[in-house]
């Protein structure tokens, strides 16, 4: 059992409420009460992680910070987590602070935020929800995971309106992005394809634009369900990053009928999410994030002759990137992860739009409970 | 009685504290690196024209990132380490 002195400030309160009102006045909330954090509650959770408190988690240099387990376990008391939870919390923290995750990019004007999918046998110990109702609010692991990484960064990063975070619409993933992949179908889950065995348990985190897009997908073919993806996703914000498709269980029944893997669904989006030059004009899209465009011999943002036949593709490299591509972006990973999960009946499916062009999802395995190491 | 625990990190570690301040900016050569970020240039450009006006600056090198997300390029640092003596940069809007 971990055995090391806590070394937080320790603040009296007559009561409960009085305790609550506290983290309201000194702005250590999100708007929401917290479960006021006392040592006997935070020590459970550092015993369910086998974490000294000074247990060094991550730095966000940035901030010139240092998150320990101690500020966690914290934090997650806070938000009303389960100290079962905290294996999950420890890998999900080591995500976004390891450097490919690139802590900068929060304070950006587009609200970034990650969402959190957890793969692996602990998703379904710890009963995290992958079905109806994904994003919620639903379950106790979902929504106070999603919480404690919330008011994580929240005290620990200054990433709030009155901190660093200056995103103009802000980010519900803040509150429901914490969710798990259904792993009940043919189809491997998302860390396997990443290379992680299928016994292991994992947390990957995508920085993401805020809000699901939920997309009509009445067809009963592989193509056609595609289809409708392409259309939407080559008609929002047409940066290139690693997107998020989530599959309901009913439609990948459908793909796996037709004996299409994950993998085909991949690459029937990046083969195929393109717009032509003229849309991209039309829509003012062109040369806006490219590298000084005006520098570039056949620039021009009006329509000419042969720009709807010219292509732009969305993930695959090619000729006109200069002109739509942030050169970070180009710097990136690129791809289309297939998640399955939401409820089963139902003919929407979703996807993410990542902030891809300064950040690349990172996955890390949950450990379990460790002997303590400082 | 209950005893609740103070959740944030507290200050920065300090750990990445400020250059060291020259005594003047006479016969000095200043660098700046705009993020890219739109007007940034304007500001920057007119909080040159200031500092001209009080201190004889031998030079000013001007240089932009490529993109204003990543940290700035090692040649772009090696320049301004081996030629600036101080380095205007930051983010902007």
């Amino acid at each position: 059992m971990p055995q090391k002195p806590l070394s937080a400030e320790q603040l009296d309160a007559e009561d409960l409420y009085e305790a609550i009102e506290l983290y309201y006045e000194r702005g250590w909330t999100d708007g929401l009460p917290v479960v006021p954090p006392t040592e006997q509650r935070v020590r459970l959770f550092l015993d369910a992680a086998g974490l000294e408190a000074d247990h060094v988690l991550g730095e966000i240099p940035e901030r010139d910070r240092v998150i320990t387990a101690e500020l966690l376990a914290i934090n997650a008391a806070m938000a009303g987590c389960l100290p079962a939870y905290m294996p999950v919390l420890v890998a999900a923290t080591e995500a976004i602070t390891d450097p490919a995750y690139k802590f900068n990019h929060m304070a950006s004007l587009g609200s970034p935020w990650p969402i959190f999918i957890v793969n692996g046998p602990i998703s379904r110990e710890l009963q995290f929800n992958s079905g109806l109702y994904l994003f919620g609010p639903a379950t106790r692991a979902n929504a106070t995971c999603a919480r404690a990484m919330s008011l994580l960064l929240w005290n620990c990063a200054e990433a709030k309106p009155d901190g660093i975070q200056r995103g103009q619409w802000g980010n519900p993933f803040r509150a429901v992005g914490f969710i798990a992949e259904d792993e009940s179908t043919a189809w491997p889950p998302l860390h396997v394809i990443l290379g992680h065995a299928p016994e292991s348990s994992t947390v990957t985190a995508i920085s993401a634009y805020p809000g699901l897009h939920q997309l009509h997908c009445p067809r009963s073919t592989p193509e056609g369900l595609l289809d409708t993806v392409v259309d939407a996703i080559s008609t929002d914000e047409f940066f290139r990053g690693t997107y998020t498709l989530f599959v309901s269980p009913q439609h990948a029944a459908v793909f796996l009928a037709h004996d299409w893997t994950k993998r085909h669904v991949r690459d029937y989006l990046w083969e195929r999410c393109r717009r032509s030059v003229a849309d991209l004009k039309r829509r003012g899209n062109w040369g806006v994030m490219a590298d000084k465009p005006e520098g570039l011999a056949d620039f021009s943002r009006d329509v000419q002759m042969g720009d709807e036949q010219r292509m732009v593709y969305l993930f695959k490299p090619n000729e006109y990137d200069r002109f739509m591509q942030a050169p970070g972006a180009l710097e990136r990973s690129a791809d289309i992860y297939v998640v399955v999960g939401g409820g089963n009946a139902g003919i929407r499916m979703a996807y993410v739009v990542p902030y891809g062009v300064s950040t690349d999802p990172v996955t890390k395995t949950v450990r379990p409970t460790r002997t303590p190491t400082s | 009685m209950l005893k609740v625990l103070n959740p944030t990190a507290g200050p920065a570690r300090g750990t990445s504290g400020l250059a060291p301040r020259p005594d003047t900016l006479d016969a000095k050569t200043v660098g700046v690196i705009w993020n890219g970020r739109a007007y940034g240039n304007l500001i920057i450009s007119e909080a040159l024209d200031l500092l001209k006006q009080r201190h004889r600056i031998r030079e000013v090198l001007f240089r932009e990132k490529p993109f204003l997300g990543n940290v700035a390029p090692e040649p772009l640092l090696d320049e301004m380490a081996a030629k600036a003596h101080v380095v205007i940069t930051g983010v902007g809007d």
